[in-house]
């Protein structure tokens, strides 16, 4: 028994014997990798996409504000001005870091000298690279065809098999001047005043009330930490009181900076990896949803049946190819390490991860 | 963090285009040692192991994760070297190859001058020399570290099995010293 443990003991190192001795010049060299990969290649294997399950590689895009605040884009290119609100937000900016789908659209449109008006994806209620041709009708006529022949190679080239294209011929209707002028230019001031005060607003509106005959109040976004909302109000007041000889309402909104931050990079993470997750039939995602409230949370909208054979699978393999993503080193600056809870929802709205 | 073995999973389910670079580096090497415990042949075990790769590249899409990628790849490599071993050609030529075996493991060579060098190498030669059945699972635990129950699960073997099976090889180690060689067997 005694040599039996002796033996025991010996083994226990056997991967260095090993390795030491008899491995010694067995090694998996670069000739032996290199023929290995020759044959490979000889076999066609190297260009052959060895594909399964839902493998597909995940592009690191940050798509166009269009596909992360879906509100924002798909009233970005049906109201003007609402696109012109979106700008003012400045973590929107963050968004675009590299180029999307809708960006290599408009690059090469613009090579073409090619008229757009907007170009955006939508996903309600069908997943669309939509772009919008302004002006006469018979101009439209005449680029639509080659508008939609250079769109749909670019989602071709990136594998967005789920989207199809939309040439739309759009002329906005003329925005009525609701805006006085003088207003705007009331509204800039009031708002550069606050902030040579070292208010802490973010925004400052004068508008009309709807359906109230004209009556005008002054909108005021705030930071939260903002305690003097008195002394704010009175300047306010005192501004359009010598301007307009007259008093608006005021509506203050506050904002929870901290909180409004994150939801920006939280946006970015979701809006990466929109592109990819609802331009690829396989991932079967119909969409994806977020909010960091009360903390950040991921859902995806799928179109697989909680009843399917494969749903429990194809939810872990979502979910790690997604928590892979978002714990990846070029979404670190957009997650800084905070947790997040991920729920994958099967066609039913039942969760399936 | 994901933890290293669902990170390979995770690389594994997101590559359309298996990674073949990133796969021998991985695992060429361990793949090699494994068939050469098998097989005791260099040129052979380099064919094994060119073969398993493009087999694995051919069946990926019957790798469902189950268990880990290293696993399902050594499955493939014990099955292989199993098959080949059977095979008229790699008997005919392990006999003529044995001659000069005793011949050259019996020999000390410079590099062994060192006591611990010698001593390696005899607990070496001996676990190659074990029949496969026994020489299989003392290398998977003592030389891969895998536990009995991945073992079992590895060779399709039951537990006990296993347990016995490292037993035994350890008993013929322990012959093999005291007669002063190898089994030769």
């Amino acid at each position: 028994m005694k040599e039996v443990v002796g033996v025991e003991n010996k083994l226990k190192n056997l991967r260095e014997s090993m390795t030491e001795t008899v491995f010694e010049d067995v090694t998996f060299d670069k000739a032996l990798q290199r023929k290995i990969k020759e044959k490979a290649l000889q076999q066609g294997l190297g260009r052959r996409k060895a594909k399964w399950g839902i493998a597909r590689k995940m592009g690191v895009y940050t798509a166009a504000a269009a596909v992360l605040i879906g509100l924002f884009i798909s009233s970005a290119y049906v109201s003007p001005a609402m696109a012109e609100v979106a700008s003012k937000i400045p973590y929107v900016k963050l968004l675009f870091i590299k180029k999307d789908v809708t960006q290599l659209v408009a690059e090469r449109l613009d090579e073409k000298k090619y008229k757009y008006d907007g170009i955006g994806l939508s996903y309600r209620p069908k997943k669309e690279l939509v772009i919008q041709i302004p002006s006469s009708k018979e101009y439209y006529n005449r680029v639509k065809a080659d508008v939609k022949k250079i769109a749909q190679d670019i989602l071709d080239s990136q594998d967005y098999d789920a989207f199809t294209v939309n040439v739309m011929n759009f002329n906005p209707e003329p925005v009525a001047e609701e805006e006085d002028p003088k207003l705007l230019v009331l509204q800039t001031q009031i708002f550069d005043e606050l902030k040579k005060q070292k208010f802490d607003v973010l925004s400052l509106y004068i508008v009309e009330i709807p359906d109230s005959g004209g009556e005008r109040e002054v909108q005021v976004e705030l930071a939260d930490t903002e305690k003097r909302v008195a002394k704010l109000k009175e300047l306010i007041n005192k501004r359009i009181e010598a301007e307009q000889k007259e008093t608006y309402g005021i509506k203050l909104q506050k904002v929870n900076l901290a909180k409004r931050e994150q939801e920006g990079r939280w946006g970015s993470v979701i809006s990466a990896m929109a592109q990819e997750l609802m331009g690829k039939k396989d991932f079967q995602v119909k969409g994806l949803s977020y909010t960091v409230h009360p903390e950040p949370k991921l859902t995806i909208h799928t179109t697989v049946s909680a009843g399917d054979d494969h749903a429990k699978e194809y939810a872990q393999d979502l979910e790690l190819i997604i928590h892979h993503f978002v714990t990846s080193d070029e979404m670190k600056e957009f997650v800084k390490g905070e947790p997040y809870e991920l729920v994958i929802n099967s066609k039913e709205k039942k969760q399936l991860n | 963090m994901l933890s290293a073995r669902k990170k390979e999973k995770v690389t594994a389910l997101e590559t359309n285009e298996i990674d073949l670079d990133w796969i021998m580096k991985e695992y060429g090497q361990s793949i090699l040692w494994l068939a050469y415990s098998y097989v005791k042949d260099k040129s052979i075990a380099e064919d094994i192991t060119q073969e398993v790769f493009i087999s694995c590249y051919n069946h990926l899409a019957d790798f469902r994760g189950e268990a880990s990628l290293k696993t399902w790849l050594y499955r493939i490599t014990g099955n292989r070297c199993k098959d080949v071993m059977k095979s008229w050609s790699f008997k005919s030529k392990k006999i003529t190859q044995s001659l000069f075996d005793d011949h050259h493991s019996l020999e000390q060579t410079p590099e062994e001058a060192v006591l611990k060098r010698i001593e390696d190498r005899e607990l070496s030669l001996k676990v190659l020399a074990l029949p496969i059945k026994y020489r299989e699972v003392i290398y998977l635990h003592y030389f891969e570290d895998y536990k009995i129950e991945e073992i079992s699960s590895l060779l399709g073997i039951k537990s006990n099995t296993i347990k016995t099976r490292l037993h035994r090889g350890r008993v013929l180690i322990k012959d093999m010293y005291e007669r002063g060689g190898r089994s030769g067997k």
